[in-house]
């Protein structure tokens, strides 16, 4: 009886503790562990402006100084909302992104951010173009537009940004029994988005597109199709392929990777693609599939070596559910992976990809409900996942999951620039991401000339290149370049009797107000010659006088050669001025 | 054109007064005995024929003294000489040095001379030898500017010329004298305007008082 009531204490102890996690609100980040086991902080915010009912297909992401953005379908269902929450702060009130297009029935919510801490958004309704609209703290949201292909879109979009700040976007068009998988680009301060361009021309029947960027700003796509050269129409062929598009587009591989076929005597569906690129670009893919075996399963595959991996399981159960209950969304974390999927009682889940036994672990459970629809992202420290819960549409709830933190996803440079010049960029504070590369270019000012680079970089060369693998500062040194006199001006002469003469040019010049004006102190001046016709590489010096002369009389000079003239200046240092 | 007119006016004289001693030694019909030596000093002026020299040194025409001398030979042939100066100066184009041009002029050759009493027209021909020079001098305060070289060289050339003795006494005489003279030169050095022929030639006329003995 006493082992009876100590169990039952036990337990009772257990679930109050489990509890009592899972219900905080509001909740900020906790303590810090290396690796989190322990149920993970909740923090949640309700819609308030409408009860009516809705899923509300969230976004979620979070910018480099850990500052939140959520974007959830509105009330009616028709326009996307947003929630922010600039980090140590409270939420906003939800409120109307604004400038919106109508969509009807507005679907599929993804979020990136640029190394400028801009949030991309992307959401989308079926049978329309996706919309697109970016926000930043302190300016708010601008260039709300659609995406410029019109015609039927299937569901699934997915945003992503370049290191050069190139937004890139997926989606998918059908036309007529054609469905394909179209990339849509905007570089950075590009108004408007291009012309996208048609990724899978040839694979008939793609859809569900999503893509991922490496450190090379290389875009890595997954989707699903229908195998294309089906012979027998009594059979269900659905294929996973993943494909590789360099920095400029264009596909690395001639034809794309097929990961996975599955071969149905009934109609098979719900794959759901993701891809992901983690710190040491790897490259992992995951997916759904609703028949057989019902389960969520990833493929590595490794760009250095090439290797494809097996088809890793995540083994969380499912059993035979609805259509809905294959959900899963996939997000590098560092070197991790993570994947959020939910189980046949529409449970969030959060999983982690040990490479070394090759097995997907669980590392929290993120809701106490059942879920609608959620979305993940890496942030510096946790994992949010935002999500809508299935008995009640209304709430959204954002989830952070402690883990590991990042090497900061993007570091400061600092780039200054001394008296006499600029750089490009431009001096300033801008944010980069980790790892990756940065030519400033030193832009000295009229007279000034470049010198060398201090901060965290040295060197003398006009750019140079700086790996952001730590914050930096990095500042162009200038010098006032000592200039040549001006206003030279040459009388041609001749002294001449009967029978003999010879021939001089009398120089004269000025000293240069900017030398004065610079405080410079001239040590010499140095007189150049050369031909008219000759080239500037002809300049030959023909003589050094003293600073404060101001005349030269050239006699060296040949009957009928005409000569052009320059004084260079000579600082106290040696230096040179240009004279030409 | 003033100095050609000068010539003509000269001539025509010489040639009137030709005629006039001849019409007297007729008239006279008496035979005198000629000295056989005659020296004088002349007077005239030099028409440089080199158009680049003097319109450096500025004087188309310079009047210069000439020593002369002549003896009788045979058959009314003087064998003659002369020697005169001919000086110019001018400033160098810069700095304005002085430049000091000299030509000195000896002149030989022979007069076929007509002794009509009063008269004795002539008619020469013989050789000029010239030494010219230039030198400039002074100095500017710009160390190495009036460095331009001296030149000296000579030339020679000859001469035609014709006149006539006036006769006033047995031992003084006058004498009026045209000359024409070809002196060329080809320079090694060409002249600062690039020209190489020096035409120191010219043309003289003037007077003389000769002294007969």
């Amino acid at each position: 009886m006493r082992r009876a009531v100590l169990l039952l204490t036990l337990m009772a102890v257990v679930v109050i503790a489990a509890g009592m996690a899972i219900s905080a609100s509001s909740g900020t980040a906790g303590t810090t562990s290396s690796q989190v086991v322990q149920a993970p902080l909740i923090e949640t915010f309700k819609l308030t402006a409408d009860a009516s009912g809705n899923w509300r297909h969230p976004g979620v992401a979070e910018d480099s100084k850990g500052n939140r953005l959520v974007i959830f379908r509105g009330p009616s269902g028709d326009r996307y909302w947003y929630a922010y929450c600039k980090k140590g702060g409270s939420w906003s009130s939800p409120a109307l992104i604004p400038n919106q297009p109508s969509l009807t029935n507005s679907l599929y919510a993804d979020i990136a951010v640029d190394s400028t801490d801009r949030f991309h958004c992307l959401w989308e309704k079926t049978n329309e173009a996706p919309v697109y609209g970016s926000f930043r703290d302190g300016e708010g949201w601008s260039g709300v537009q659609k995406l410029p292909l019109t015609g039927r879109y299937d569901l699934v979009d997915a945003i992503a940004v370049r290191s050069t700040d190139e937004v890139l976007a997926v989606d998918t068009r059908v036309i007529g029994s054609s469905k394909d998988i179209w990339l849509h680009t905007k570089k950075k301060d590009q108004a408007q988005f291009s012309a996208p361009k048609n990724l899978t021309n040839d694979w008939e029947g793609s859809t569900q597109g999503w893509l991922a960027v490496d450190s090379k700003d290389h875009i890595w796509v997954v989707h699903k199709s229908d195998y294309p050269y089906n012979p027998d129409p009594t059979q269900d062929i659905l294929v996973i392929y993943l494909s590789h598009w360099d920095q400029n587009n264009n596909p690395v591989t001639i034809d794309p990777v097929e990961i996975w076929q599955f071969v149905s005597e009934t109609w098979g569906w719900s794959f759901l693609p993701q891809v992901a690129v983690n710190s040491e670009d790897k490259v992992m893919t995951a997916w759904a599939f609703a028949l057989g075996a019902n389960d969520y399963v990833s493929r590595l595959y490794n760009p250095s070596t090439k290797t494809l991996g097996p088809i890793i399981p995540v083994n969380i159960g499912l059993t035979r559910n609805p259509w809905h209950t294959f959900y899963l969304r996939l997000a590098a974390h560092g070197k991790d992976f993570y994947l959020a999927v939910i189980d046949s009682a529409r449970i969030l889940y959060l999983y982690r990809f040990d490479e070394m036994t090759s097995k997907w672990i669980r590392v929290a459970q993120v809701s106490d409900r059942s879920v609608e629809q959620f979305d993940l992202y890496s942030g510096y420290d946790r994992m949010l996942v935002a999500w809508s819960s299935w008995e009640d549409p209304t709430d959204v709830y954002l989830t952070a999951v402690e883990v590991n933190p990042l090497i900061p996803p993007t570091k400061h440079l600092t780039i200054q620039a001394g008296s006499g010049g600029t750089t490009d960029p431009a001096p300033g504070t801008y944010t980069h991401r980790t790892g990756s590369s940065v030519t400033i270019t030193a832009i000295p000012n009229f007279p000034f000339e470049f010198t060398s680079w201090s901060g965290d970089v040295t060197g003398s060369t006009t750019s140079i290149t700086v790996i952001l693998d730590a914050d930096k500062t990095v500042k162009a040194n200038f010098r006032y370049l000592i200039q040549p006199a001006v206003n030279v001006t040459v009388q041609k002469k001749v002294e001449r009797g009967f029978f003999n003469a010879y021939y001089f040019n009398i120089l004269s010049w000025e000293s240069n107000p900017l030398n004065t004006a610079q405080g410079v102190t001239i040590a010499a001046q140095r007189i150049y010659r050369k031909l008219r016709t000759e080239a500037n590489t002809q300049w030959t010096r023909i003589v050094e006088v003293s600073p404060t002369t101001m005349t030269y009389i050239d006699r060296n000079v040949a009957k009928y050669s005409d000569y052009v003239y320059a004084v260079a200046c000579v600082d106290a240092s040696g230096i040179e001025s240009p004279f030409y | 054109m003033k100095s050609t007119g000068s010539i003509y006016l000269l001539t025509f004289f010489l040639i009137l007064g030709s005629a006039m001693a001849a019409s007297a030694q007729a008239a006279d019909g008496e035979e005198q005995v000629q000295p056989r030596f005659r020296a004088g000093f002349f007077w005239e002026g030099y028409q440089l024929n080199d158009k680049n020299l003097t319109n450096f040194y500025g004087h188309y025409q310079k009047n210069l003294p000439g020593f002369e001398a002549s003896v009788h030979t045979a058959y009314n042939i003087d064998a003659w000489a002369a020697y005169r100066v001919y000086t110019d100066e001018a400033k160098t184009t810069y700095y304005g040095l002085v430049d000091k041009f000299r030509l000195n002029m000896v002149s030989l050759g022979a007069l076929y001379r007509i002794s009509t009493g009063l008269l004795e027209p002539f008619i020469g021909a013989g050789f000029e030898f010239y030494r010219y020079s230039e030198k400039i001098e002074g100095q500017t305060d710009i160390p190495g500017t009036s460095d331009i070289p001296g030149t000296s060289d000579s030339a020679v050339g000859f001469h035609i010329q014709f006149g006539t003795y006036v006769n006033i006494t047995k031992f003084l005489a006058g004498k009026f004298f045209v000359r024409v003279s070809e002196v060329n030169k080809t320079l090694t050095n060409p002249l600062p305007d690039d020209t190489t022929k020096l035409e120191l030639g010219g043309k003289e006329f003037g007077f003389s008082l000769v002294v007969r003995f």
